[in-house]
């Protein structure tokens, strides 16, 4: 593969909020890749960059190595699928799909052609001389992507364009979406702050935080091998635990002396710490289980039903709560109020930096314990 | 029961209202039909004052007047409000308080004052075309009214949509041509006949800015009154308003239905 | 630099139609001010408005004892048919905003609105044929033994005050609706649902939130009856006086524009200091009745 778009030391200030800060990121041809972060990441900034709506203080962005920050949007080979779509509600829905091949005065032939192949391609073929505003929001996204994919793009651009649907039609747009990417073989870019979206759909996903790029890496190098605190945090469910980690040995001790050994460790982490285990990476026994380095003795306050599995909740003495995720069939129910050993291994134990908005959540629901 | 007897008041007083409103309007529109020499004193029906009316070549001329100061006035109105408005929508700044602070100004100044500014300013500066004087104080209000009115529909309507079209392809000047002002064309025209009517229909200031031989015809209307009432007077009053009603309803489905019935293409 | 260019040029549409107020409105309204202070010229004089002396003898004028009395008769009529106008809005804009089906709202409301846009002189000029004295409504009112004689409210200034009511009642419903309108219906059931009845629901919940639309129905109505010439000079005669139509004589047949102008400042003034002792009167009404809310309690 080779990159489609390459974008360069980008920076972005509103006033005095940075939106974007020394962003490097390549987007290479044919691959799926999602921008994932909080609101306010920068996420739809680098998007509105790429489509030419907003230009960067600083920073390249380029097509085949030509600048193209100073190129208007209508003269870049990039598509936009907006959060709401952006139909245009004066026009029928083929009209609203030939209206980027009018702009290229394609023939009136092809234009057709195109126009009925881009609506098969989103099954909407029979809706060709609807209005918008008759349209359902499946739909009408339908013909956004129709619109878009028809001017055959280098790379196309989607605002979360699922947000609008409820969970039932999202799951299956994303299929959808998934299926198309595969099938025109144009890069897809996706702006969510869904995880889970982003780890069903992506090649590739860029964990964005505060203006800068966190981690970029496939979906399971993100939840396997998270490079800070942050991302093990917001990819997945995580449980952390506060402590200080001795560089030279590698012992990580909390507060209260349980001993944690951890197979990676973020470079630079040392002194204050925090060590992170999956719930689904967990055992739940009623004795100490033997020979597992990692435990803690808690007692069991709850065990919520999440369909396939139940997620236990067990606080320590110490206070705070840790969960573990327990398939349903094959583990025996357990009583809530009892005494309990929750215990992970090594290999499926990271320590991280610190991070100051986890462990402000950690204190607070310490307090609260 | 308590309820029942407070929503049966409050229902009785409503076409109360509502009647009070309505029967002085259907007694002009009774009365123009009135065969007699005298307007209030009903004789017999007929349609007598209606051809008198429109033989009466003073009425005539005033129709002219007030329509071509109409349209001129609505020429102006649109061409700076709808600027204006789909400005002040779009890009907000520094600007935009005082700016609005004028629009505001403009809508809140009793017709009179206005009416007393325009006939010392124009006689100051000497205009003294007739149909200019009318067209020109009548375009300062209008001026304001479409660009309220065209301002709130720009703000209905995403700037995405523009953003979209540059999206596919399509320079500013073509997006502009091709989305931005189809979806504005109901406000436009809306405004475009709200300035009519109002000019139309306007007494006081045609009154103040009015010249000797271009009166508009509600002036003209109004100093009839003062040599008697006549049916013919009243006939014409009727027309107008049959115009008013056409206009009126006309914007207000505009409005209403907005851009789903107009297409562009 | 290209950057600075695009932020410039997007107040440029606003250009065109800023300058032309400029031109003629703003400048007429400081045309005003200046003239009120000139005098009328002699009547051979080139222009008709001399600057040569500049004095406050048009304001003495325009505050002599006659003209004082017609503006304290324009703010009493007006005063008076604001107040009756807002009291037989506020039931209808009631149950306009609560109590009708959506279906029927629309229809009201378009009655409503209707009448406003009529020609104002049609709906005046109508008073005229409704009251006349050998009208059939007065002949109806004699035959009934109501009236002993034919109506004689037409010229007087009772004629006036009801045109002054009748044309501006649809101004005064729609901001009393539109600020009904938002008001939650939730916080009336939520007033229901801790005990109050249905007249103090009323009372400390629905009026005071529709007071800003009833302030708002009351200063656009004063206003405008305010400054009305049309309904004085046709339903007037000779009696009925409003200051509309002193000012009105004085520019379009005394040609005396200087003290018409001085009495245009006037009247704005007058209705300044109307608007701001309303304003005065209702922060005095809102303190007096918390602190009765504060003892209460």
């Amino acid at each position: 593969m080779s990159t489609a778009i390459s974008v360069q030391g980008i920076t972005k200030r509103y006033g005095n909020f940075v939106a974007l800060n020394g962003v490097d990121l390549d987007i290479e041809h044919g691959e799926f890749l999602s921008l994932l972060g909080p609101s306010g990441a920068g996420k739809t900034t680098i998007l509105r960059m790429i489509a030419g709506f907003d230009r960067p203080d600083t920073g390249r962005i380029s097509i085949l190595d030509r600048d193209i920050v100073n190129l208007p949007p209508h003269k870049r080979p990039v598509n936009t699928v907006f959060q709401n779509y952006a139909l245009f509600p004066h026009m029928s829905v083929a009209d609203n799909v030939a209206y980027g091949l009018r702009q290229e005065r394609t023939s009136a032939d092809e234009r057709r052609a195109r126009v009925r192949e881009a609506l098969d391609m989103v099954e909407m073929t029979t809706m060709a001389h609807r209005r918008p505003d008759a349209l359902s929001g499946g739909q009408q996204q339908r013909v956004a992507l129709a619109r878009a994919l028809v001017k055959r793009p280098a790379i196309l651009l989607l605002d979360e364009p699922l947000g609008a649907l409820d969970r039932r039609l999202r799951a299956q747009m994303q299929i959808e979406l998934k299926a198309l990417q595969r099938e025109t073989g144009i890069a897809f870019v996706l702006v969510t702050h869904d995880q889970d979206e982003a780890l069903a759909l992506s090649d590739r996903i860029v964990v964005m935080r505060g203006g800068q790029i966190e981690q970029i890496g496939t979906p399971s190098e993100l939840y396997d091998l998270p490079r800070s605190a942050f991302v093990a945090n917001f990819i997945g469910s995580q449980n952390f635990l506060q402590g200080d980690f001795e560089q030279s040995t590698g012992r990580f001790t909390t507060p209260e002396g349980i001993v944690i050994s951890a197979a990676c460790v973020e470079p630079g982490a040392a002194g204050e710490a925090l060590a992170a285990v999956r719930p689904e990476n967990t055992a739940i026994t009623t004795s100490r289980p033997e020979g597992v380095s990692n435990a803690v003795h808690g007692r069991l306050i709850q065990g919520l039903h999440m369909g396939d599995s139940i997620e236990y909740v067990v606080r320590p003495a110490s206070g705070g709560a840790l969960f573990s995720r327990q398939p349903r069939k094959g583990t025996p129910e357990m009583t809530i109020g009892t005494d309990v050993w929750l215990s992970w291994s090594p290999e499926e134990t990271s320590i991280f930096q610190p991070d100051a908005e986890i462990v402000a959540n950690l204190l607070k629901s310490t307090n609260r314990g | 029961m308590n309820n029942d007897i407070v929503g049966m008041l409050l229902k009785a007083w409503t076409v109360l209202v509502i009647a009070f409103l309505f029967i002085p309007i259907g007694v002009v529109i009774l009365y123009s039909f009135n065969g007699g020499r005298i307007l209030f004193i009903w004789e017999e029906f007929s349609t007598f004052w209606y051809a008198a009316a429109l033989d009466n070549h003073r009425i005539l001329n005033a129709l002219d007047v007030s329509l071509r100061s109409a349209l001129l006035n609505v020429a102006i109105s649109v061409a700076l409000g709808t600027a204006a408005g789909i400005a002040i929508a779009r890009h907000a700044g520094v600007w935009t308080k005082p700016f609005m602070f004028l629009v505001g100004l403009i809508l809140v100044t009793p017709e009179l004052v206005s009416a007393i500014g325009q006939v010392i300013w124009f006689n100051r500066v000497g205009l003294d075309q007739g149909i200019f004087r009318l067209a020109i104080a009548h375009s300062l209000f209008n001026t304001a009214l479409v660009t309220v009115i065209v301002r709130a529909r720009a703000e209905g309507i995403s700037q995405t949509l523009e953003e979209a079209a540059g999206d596919l392809g399509a320079p500013p000047w073509r997006s502009f041509l091709q989305v931005t002002l189809p979806l504005m064309l109901p406000a436009v025209i809306a405004g475009a006949l709200l300035s009519f009517t109002y000019s139309f229909d306007n007494v006081m200031i045609s009154l103040f800015v009015q010249r000797p031989g271009a009166s508009s015809l509600p002036v003209y209307i109004l100093s009839s009154f003062k040599a008697g009432l006549r049916g013919d007077v009243a006939a014409v009053v009727v027309m107008t308003l049959c115009v008013t009603i056409v206009l009126v309803v006309l914007s207000a489905l505009l409005l209403r239905g907005g851009a789903r019935r107009v297409n562009a293409f | 630099m290209r950057h600075m260019n695009a932020l410039s040029r997007k107040w440029l549409p606003l250009l065109p139609a800023t300058a032309w107020w400029a031109f003629f409105f703003l400048a007429s309204l400081i045309g005003i001010v200046l003239y009120s202070f000139a005098l009328k010229a002699p009547i051979d004089a080139e222009n008709p408005v001399s600057f040569e002396i500049l004095s406050l003898s048009n304001y003495g004028e325009a505050l002599s004892s006659v003209y004082v009395h017609v503006f304290w008769i324009t703010i009493r009529t007006a005063g008076v048919g604001t107040a009756i106008c807002l009291l037989a809005a506020f039931p209808v804009a009631y149950l306009l905003a609560t109590r009708i089906r959506p279906q029927w709202r629309l229809w009201l409301l378009f009655a409503i609105i209707f009448p406003y846009w009529v020609s104002f002189l049609l709906r005046t000029f109508a008073w005229r044929i409704i009251l006349a004295p050998e009208g059939a409504f007065s002949k109806a009112l004699q035959h009934l033994g109501i009236l002993p004689g034919p109506l004689t409210l037409l010229d007087t200034q009772m004629a006036v005050q009801m045109g002054i009511i009748y044309n501006y009642l649809p101004v005064a419903i729609l901001p009393i609706f539109v600020a009904l309108e938002r008001i939650d219906p939730a916080l009336r059931r939520a007033s229901a649902d801790v005990g109050a009845g249905k007249a103090t629901t009323f009372l400390r919940i629905t009026l005071p939130l529709a007071m800003p639309g009833l302030v708002g129905a009351g200063i656009l109505t004063f206003v405008l009856a305010a400054g009305d010439y049309v309904v004085p000079a046709i339903l007037g005669g000779a009696r009925g006086l409003m200051i509309g139509r002193l000012i009105a004589l004085q520019i379009l047949e005394a040609q005396n524009l200087p003290l018409g102008a001085a009495m245009a400042v006037v009247l704005i003034v007058a209705l300044l200091a109307a608007g701001l002792i309303a304003a005065l009167l209702l922060a005095i009404v809102r303190r007096v009745d918390r602190r009765l809310q504060g003892a209460s309690l």
